[in-house]
This record gives structure tokens, sequence and C-alpha cells, in this order.
């Protein structure tokens, strides 16, 4: 048996779309449910439901074989694992923001959920910045003078109008994606052979 | 607050009683399999010089060192692995050895920052070194010794993944350098997202069959149908040579009787820039982390001055330990329990237990916490240890939480005292 660990959140319901897509219906139980495992007998998988920051955990030590998340949370927990295949949903663009007509050359402090991202992006550019590492309502940083600008993931950017700001710099885009643990890529080559095929053809399908 | 004067470095951590016990046996068969292969074990110093470290490194891995200064100021840095002073030492040993020669070692190794989830700095590999054979036989020899060895500490369910160098070296000399070294470390980092972007980057210079057998190589594990695999994207003498060499390996370890454990893996790509031909990499069922490594590095030894091929494997000892997931504890501590006037005997009683094998602790009954209620209670399970006990009343006679151990002291007080009275 699979064990695959589902990020909540943010990617869930496409992840389920996805997967329904390729074959593999997640139990109808998925959204109302406060189960945190659920069985396909049938497909002969198991799926863990876990926070998104945790699935690299999961899939490295093993207790999942198989993971899909977003490569924001990927990159930022340098997780030892295989990544397979780029799900080609929840894409992202991962943006530096702050009040219009901010010079990103010129900033110093920069808050984020992402210090690796930033780190890497700043330095690419040359600059030595200090990271602020925050959890969640990165905006309010710039507002009330905590950081120069912010680095973090923008679907529509209408949070950061609403509060007046605005994107300076793309860094990259963020999509999702299939990874595995690395004893699993190996013992369990044909199965996890298999779904990754069943997935890349839906991904396919998807783009074309 | 908690001073950090009791507490552990990061990512280290104590073995005490049962665990080192379990540590200590999985060295210690570990070791005795190697020696019984015909391997000579080797000790070299915890530290070695930078400059020798950075011979067998990769770069990026420079940077994981944990240094420090010795008394004439010259870097020096604890080990992070084991090959490369062991390969120093095997140059030494060249002029007077005749080749080819074996070597062994179980020894802690050190790295500052893994990259990886809270990864331990403090790692003991039990290793074997094949120097100054370049062929299959000796790549075959090591993966059948490993296997024979984590038998030996009794783990069953595990694999070796099989890579080779110079296939992906001889896939790769179609392209750029610069793109070579990204493509290699995306195999390092078992990124295949980032591995088919820059390949894709590079579609409209390539060959259409080669860029088609580039996507392919490192998606391609299983048996003798990954080398027909391999060789129909062999398209360079160099690669159809890696494939013969596959071929050859896996026909030698059909003959060591170890085939049905191993597996090809075309992108398998370790972490060291000294690897030049066969791979090695193993897993347990048990364990979601590789549990060994290994690979041939022909081009190692020639850094000290002294070019021999060589071949070697390691496997992780706290994860072979993880892996076999045991609570047994070896024999139980015995306590033997004496009154002020029993002592002279209970310690003459002790020395015998000793040398019969058993772990006995002789201590003062009165000294010793909890252990009079134990005696009145005379009961095992309300003891305040779980161990068994005895106590030398000062009549002469024993009492004891369980018969055997009562009848096997009485017998050694009543020798004793005939050999005494005589």
């Amino acid at each position: 048996m699979l064990t695959i660990a589902l990020a909540k959140g943010r990617i869930l319901d496409s992840t389920a779309q996805a997967l329904a897509n390729a074959g593999y219906p997640v139990p109808a139980e998925l959204a109302e449910s406060r189960r945190l495992i659920l069985e396909d007998v049938s497909r002969d998988v198991r799926y863990l439901l876990a926070k998104p920051v945790d699935v690299p955990a999961y899939v490295e030590h093993g207790a999942a074989d198989l993971g899909i998340v977003g490569k924001d949370v990927l990159y930022e927990k340098r997780a030892d694992v295989h990544e397979l295949l780029d799900l080609g949903f929840g894409v992202c663009r991962l943006v530096v923001a702050g009040w219009p007509h901010t010079d990103v050359a010129a900033v110093k402090r920069v808050a984020t959920k992402y210090p690796r991202f930033t780190t890497d992006y700043f330095r690419r550019l040359g600059l030595q910045i200090e990271v602020i590492d925050l959890q969640g309502s990165v905006e309010l940083a710039p507002l009330i003078g905590l950081a120069d600008c912010i680095v973090d993931l923008v679907e529509t950017g209408r949070t950061l109008a609403e509060n007046g700001l605005a994107p300076l710099a793309e860094l990259g885009t963020v999509s999702a994606r299939l990874v595995a643990n690395r004893r699993s890529y190996q013992l369990r080559a044909s199965e996890v052979d298999a779904f990754v095929e069943a997935l890349r053809q839906r991904a396919g399908g998807a783009a074309s | 607050m908690q001073s950090d004067f009791v507490e552990r470095p990061n990512g280290t951590r104590d073995y005490v009683g049962c665990e080192l016990t379990r540590k200590r046996a999985v060295e210690d068969r570990l070791i005795r399999e190697f020696e019984l292969w015909g391997y000579q074990s080797v000790e070299t110093p915890l530290f070695e010089y930078a400059e020798t470290i950075a011979r067998g490194l990769h770069r990026d891995e420079d940077e994981r060192l944990l240094r420090l200064f010795d008394r004439e100021g010259r870097t020096i840095a604890l080990r992070p692995e084991m090959t490369t002073p062991v390969a120093r030492v095997a140059t030494t040993l060249l002029a007077s050895e005749t080749l080819p020669f074996r070597l062994c070692y179980c020894a802690e190794t050190y790295s500052g920052r893994s990259g990886q989830i809270q990864g331990p700095v403090e790692v003991t590999q039990a290793g074997v070194e094949l120097i100054g054979d370049s062929g299959p036989d000796a790549d075959a020899e090591i993966i059948a010794l490993m296997v024979s060895g984590l038998r030996a500490v009794g783990l069953t369910e595990f694999r070796f993944a099989l890579g080779h160098m110079g296939f992906v070296q001889a896939l790769f000399s179609v392209l750029a350098p610069a793109l070579r070294s990204r493509l290699r470390r995306a195999l390092i980092a078992k990124d295949l997202v980032a591995y088919d972007t820059i390949l894709a980057s590079a579609a409209e210079t390539l060959p259409a069959d080669w860029f088609g057998a580039l996507q392919l190589m490192p998606r391609i594990r299983g048996g003798v149908d990954a080398i027909a695999q391999a060789r129909s994207i062999a398209f360079v003498e160099a690669a159809q040579q890696a494939c013969n060499e596959w071929q050859e390996l896996l026909t030698a370890l059909s003959e060591h009787g170890v085939a049905d454990v191993v597996h090809l893996d075309l992108g398998l790509c370790l972490d060291h820039e000294y690897y030049t031909g066969i791979t090695i990499e193993g897993y347990a069922d048990a364990l979601g982390q590789p549990i060994a490594f290994g690979g041939r590095y022909d081009a190692l030894l020639a850094q000290f001055g002294s070019p021999a091929a060589a071949t070697g494997c390691v496997v992780h000892v706290e994860r072979v330990l993880a892996a076999l997931n045991e609570s047994w504890c070896g024999d139980p501590v015995r306590r033997l329990y004496y009154h002020a006037e029993t002592r002279k005997m209970a310690l003459a009683v002790g020395r015998a237990l000793r040398r019969l094998g058993h772990r006995v602790a002789v201590a003062g009954l009165a000294q010793e916490q909890g252990a009079e209620e134990s005696v009145s209670a005379n009961t095992e399970t309300q003891t305040h240890r779980s161990d068994s006990f005895a106590l030398l009343a000062t009549d002469g006679t024993v009492t004891a939480s369980d018969e055997d151990f009562a009848a096997v002291c009485r017998e050694i007080v009543r020798v004793m005292e005939q050999g005494s009275d005589q």
C-alpha cells in the first residue's frame, strides 16, 4: 500500500481534482471530515492530511511514500526527497512587494515566510539583507515600518492592493510538486512509477 | 533558564545502557564480518588537515566541515567521512602491501550542517575499502560483503541501488560543461523537475535521440531489463563500457548469491566528486533514509601521490540501528547485597559469578537505595530495579529474588566454605 501525504489548505482542492483525473479519486469525506488518514482499499492507497510545512518531513522520514506539496514549502524545508513531477496546479507568483516606488536595490530589511527564497534572491542581486521571519499577515510589516518590503506568494494580488502595497519584482513562480521518499523510490519503484505515470498523463492532458 | 553546560550541542546524542549495547553489537558484528572477509581494521585520527579532506570533497560540501586550529595555527577539520582518511593511509601502505589489499573501519564522522531536516552532526560509519583492483569483481565483493554484514547484524529487508558515474558522464558528454554541472547538481538533489527544466532549455542544441535518452536516463531502475534499456541509449563507447561493467557486476553478484537484493538506478549520483565508476546506495525497508553509500573512486588515491584503483562502501550505524528497531538489552545485571559482616564473602562470590559470565554489581544493603525494601518484599516485581538480586545474610544464608540465582550463589558459598575448611 502506498501512503501519500497531501497538503491541506491552499492546494488541497486542486490536489483532489488532479488525483481524481489520474484515476485515484480521493474518498468523498476528504472535504468535510476531520479525519487525518483516509484509505482507498480498492486502489491500495492511503492518504495522510498534513499541514503543508509538515509534508516534506513526513516524506523524508518515510512516514509517507509520496507527497503532494507546493514548491514554496519544499524549497524552504530543504527536504531530502525525490522531486518527481511538476503537477502544474497551485501556481502562485513569489514577489517582492512594498510601498509603490520602493527601490528594491536599496532595501535593508525584508519580512517573509520564505527566508531561503528571499536570501537567495537578494544574494543574486548582490545584496545582503536582514530577513525577518514571520508566519502570517506578512503585509503588516511594511505598513508599520517593521520592514522595507516583503517577499510573499501572490495569487490575485488583492491583499496587497487593499493594503496599499504593490508588487515590485518577481522572484519566480511556484506550483505543486509530487515528491517521493528515497527508500520508497527504490524499494517500491513499480508502484511509485505507476502513480507518477498516471499523474504525468493527467498533467500533460491538462496542459494541452 | 537552562544553562548550556547541561545540554548537548545540537545534532549530537548520548547513548546509555541497552541502546549502547545494541549499537556496539552492530559495530562488532559488522567489523567481525569485514575481518572474516580478509579486511584489516584501520583507525585514523578524529581530525585531519583541512587540505587533506578537501582532496576528497566536493566544493559545496566543504562548507559543512567542522573546523578548528591546531597548535601551529593550521586549519584542521573533524573528518566528515572515512574514505579520504583511509585513502591517505592506503597510499602509505602501497609500497609495502601486495595489491589488492583490503581495509575496514568503524568510526564517528562529523558534518556541521547537512542541509536536511534536523540531520545529526555525528554519524558512525562502518565501512570497507578494496584498494588496487579495478575490475567489477572488486565492486561485487564490496556489495556482497555489505549484504553479508547487514544480514549478520540481523537486518533482513534491504536493497542496494547501483549506478555508474561513467554512464552518466558518457551521456552528459554531448553537453556543454556548464550544463553538465547543472544537470549533475539536479541529479544529486534528486530533483527531476529541475533536471527536466534544465534539459528542456538545451533541447534545440541537442540531437533528438540524445534529448530523449537524457530525459529517460534518471528514471530507469530495475534488474537485467534496466541494462537492456541502458544499452538502447548508450550512444558512445564509454556508455557501452559502463553497461558491460553493470552486466559483469550483476553476473558476479548472482554468483555471490546476492543478486536478489540489488537493482540498477541509472540516475544514481552521489554527492562526492571522487566517484568514478559503479555507485552504491543501500536502503532498508523499515527506514525512510538510505543506510549505505559507496562506489568506485579510482582517482582519489592519485590525489595523495600514488594512483591506484579503489572501491568501497559504508553503512551508517545509527540508521541500521533505527531500521533494526530492536529492544533487547544484553544479559541482565544481577545485584548481590551484603551486610558489613558478609562483605568479604560477597566480594568473593561476586568475583566467582563474574568468572561464570554473570553481570553482577556487589553493594552494601544499607548503602543501596531501596534495597532493604526490595529484600523484605522479596518479589522481583516490587524491587526498585528490574534486576534480580541476592542477599548474603549474616548467618550465611542466601535470600534471592529468583530461585536460580539463589541456587548459584549458595553453590558458590558452599564450594568456598569447603575450600576454607581444608
